[in-house]
């Protein structure tokens, strides 16, 4: 067995965590490892070969192994440790568990970053009826399958879910050859972004059809029909309605889900909601040693929103690993009317700017967001169009940051639904 | 105005609802952008829209089967599916860098066709 010592340990080089362990090391970590159980670094976005990346965090529109490499490039030139191939087994106290071919790593650390990313949501999580024939994937599976290994999936797709990846493999199988059917969503809007929409789904012809449900699947060895039946507003299928269509494949994209298995064995406390861990404004949790970033913390839309918290996550994660991460009293961070969730969930006053995250509950127009604390309003913001599909960012000013006291509670109130 | 279009504009996440009243280009009315990027992108959706074409090659030598490809710039939307097509001819050998022109003048379309990760 071997033994290492490191001020910052970064668990996942994706793309949280190469942002990270690179803000750690700039922050004063002298030295940081990231951890990573494949054999490159990138995480999930070296089969995200699509657009639309970057376009916050570097002003220009990159594919996701474009953004993923020039992070990987600055972690190199920064000097940050990997270990690839390897995977974290288990957390105790402020030692890493990790095993390689080269065997069990007992791996000491001051602060520790968990980045591991999330997992999607599959058929056993939905209950799903019908058979058990082949093809039947998540989006995400069929995404590795096209985009590194080059296999084809099927001819004719239906895509149950309208999650951004679903809407992305519907024109990704679109331009390989396929047919996409449909794309049936049992809510009565679109889970993923309005862009992908527009981009993968209108551009091509392909039906949207929301408050829509599988209700069969058939087919022996292969899936050959499934059927689809509208919901009432009780999400209860209209069977009378029901119809089928001819398919050889279909792809779930209903969601994903951060993965904490690693997390859970170091006992850190997880939303229920969210289901990443509870942080405060530092991303830090309640075993103050533990920090959290990207998708094992909250399921983002954006790459570049990831990268952002991620940098905090390293920052804060060097200061602790320092001694110089300030510990005060935490206040509740709440959502309240119209908001499904808000990351961080707890705060401390602070002299600096204090980011929320946070999703609404249902799509609306003319939206006013408001947070608020004991005193009163702290900060608002009005949108023409909010969707839950969308993360909203606000940002307490640090001079209000200092004397926030009681209760934050975010409200999304729209004029319009 | 002869036409109207509800255009989603995906020049940023947003998503904006932009709404164009139009007969020709020169006399389009632009609503509902919440940046002044949204203009020149909605009245282009009306009369040529382009878009980034993303996809794969064969590549060997590496554990990766595919390289991920890009155009250097938006190429008609009109085109995406002869996009696709030519990409079926084309077989790489590593390595490959970031940003190597794969071929030039894709497709006549004024842009190249690029590699989009190195291996």
């Amino acid at each position: 067995m071997k033994d290492f010592s490191y001020p910052v340990v970064v668990v996942g080089g994706g793309p949280a965590g190469m942002a990270a362990a690179i803000s750690a090391k700039e922050n004063g970590a002298e030295k940081v490892l990231v951890i990573e159980r494949e054999n490159r670094l990138g995480g999930i976005l070296k089969q995200c070969i699509h657009a639309g990346f970057g376009l916050q965090y570097f002003g220009e529109e990159l594919s996701g192994p474009e953004y993923a490499e020039r992070f990987a490039v600055k972690a190199k030139e920064a000097g940050i440790e990997f270990m690839l191939d390897t995977t974290a087994l288990e957390i105790r106290e402020q030692t890493l568990v990790c095993v390689n071919t080269t065997g069990v790593l007992h791996i000491n650390f001051g602060a520790l970053v968990l980045a591991m990313g999330c997992r999607e949501r599959t058929r056993a999580n939905l209950v799903i009826p019908g058979s058990r024939a082949a093809g039947i994937y998540s989006a995400g599976t069929a995404q590795k399958l096209i985009n590194i290994y080059g296999h084809k999936v099927g001819k004719e797709v239906v895509i149950l879910g309208s999650g951004d990846i679903g809407m992305i493999m519907a024109r990704r199988l679109t331009l390989g050859g396929a047919k996409v059917k449909a794309v049936v969503e049992i809510m009565p809007y679109l889970a993923g972004l309005a862009r992908n929409k527009a981009q993968c789904l209108d551009d091509f012809d392909i039906p949207l059809l929301l408050s829509h449900t599988v209700v069969d699947i058939t087919g022996v060895d292969r899936v050959e029909s499934v059927t689809i039946a509208p919901v009432d507003e009780n999400r209860k299928p209209i069977m009378e309605k029901a119809e089928v269509i001819d398919c050889d494949t279909i792809l779930l994209s209903v969601g994903l889900i951060p993965e904490n298995e690693l997390t859970r064995s170091a006992d850190v406390t997880l939303s229920g909601i969210t289901k990443g861990a509870v942080v405060n404004q530092y991303k830090q949790t309640d075993k103050p040693y533990i920090f959290a970033c990207g998708n094992v913390l909250h399921v983002n839309d954006l790459v570049d929103h990831v990268s952002h918290e991620s940098e905090d996550a390293g920052k804060y994660a060097a200061m602790y690993a320092a001694g110089k991460l300030p510990t005060v009293d935490q206040i509740e961070v709440a959502p309240g009317e119209g908001v499904r969730y808000v990351c961080p969930q707890k705060a401390s006053p602070a002299d600096m700017p204090i980011d929320l995250y946070f999703r609404t509950a249902a799509p609306g127009r003319n939206t006013t967001l408001t947070v608020s604390d004991d005193n009163g309003v702290l900060i608002t913001k009005k949108l023409l169009v909010t969707t839950p599909g969308t993360i909203e960012k606000m940002t307490i000013p640090a001079d209000k940051a200092k004397n926030i006291s009681g209760k934050i509670v975010v409200t999304a109130v729209h004029k319009e639904a | 105005m002869d036409m109207k279009k509800i255009v989603i504009c995906t020049v940023c996440p947003n998503g904006c609802e932009i709404t164009v009243d139009y007969t020709t280009r020169e006399d389009a009315v632009v609503t509902g952008y919440t940046c002044k990027r949204g203009i020149p992108y909605a009245i282009n959706e009306c009369f040529e829209p382009m878009r980034t074409f993303t996809s794969s090659v064969k590549i060997n030598g590496s554990d990766r089967r595919v390289l991920p490809v890009k155009t250097s710039g938006p190429i008609p939307k009109a085109r995406l599916m002869d996009a696709a097509e030519a990409l079926k001819a084309i077989e790489l050998t590593v390595p490959v860098k970031m940003g190597d022109v794969i071929v030039e003048n894709f497709l006549d379309t004024g842009v190249n066709l690029v590699s989009a990760m190195s291996l």
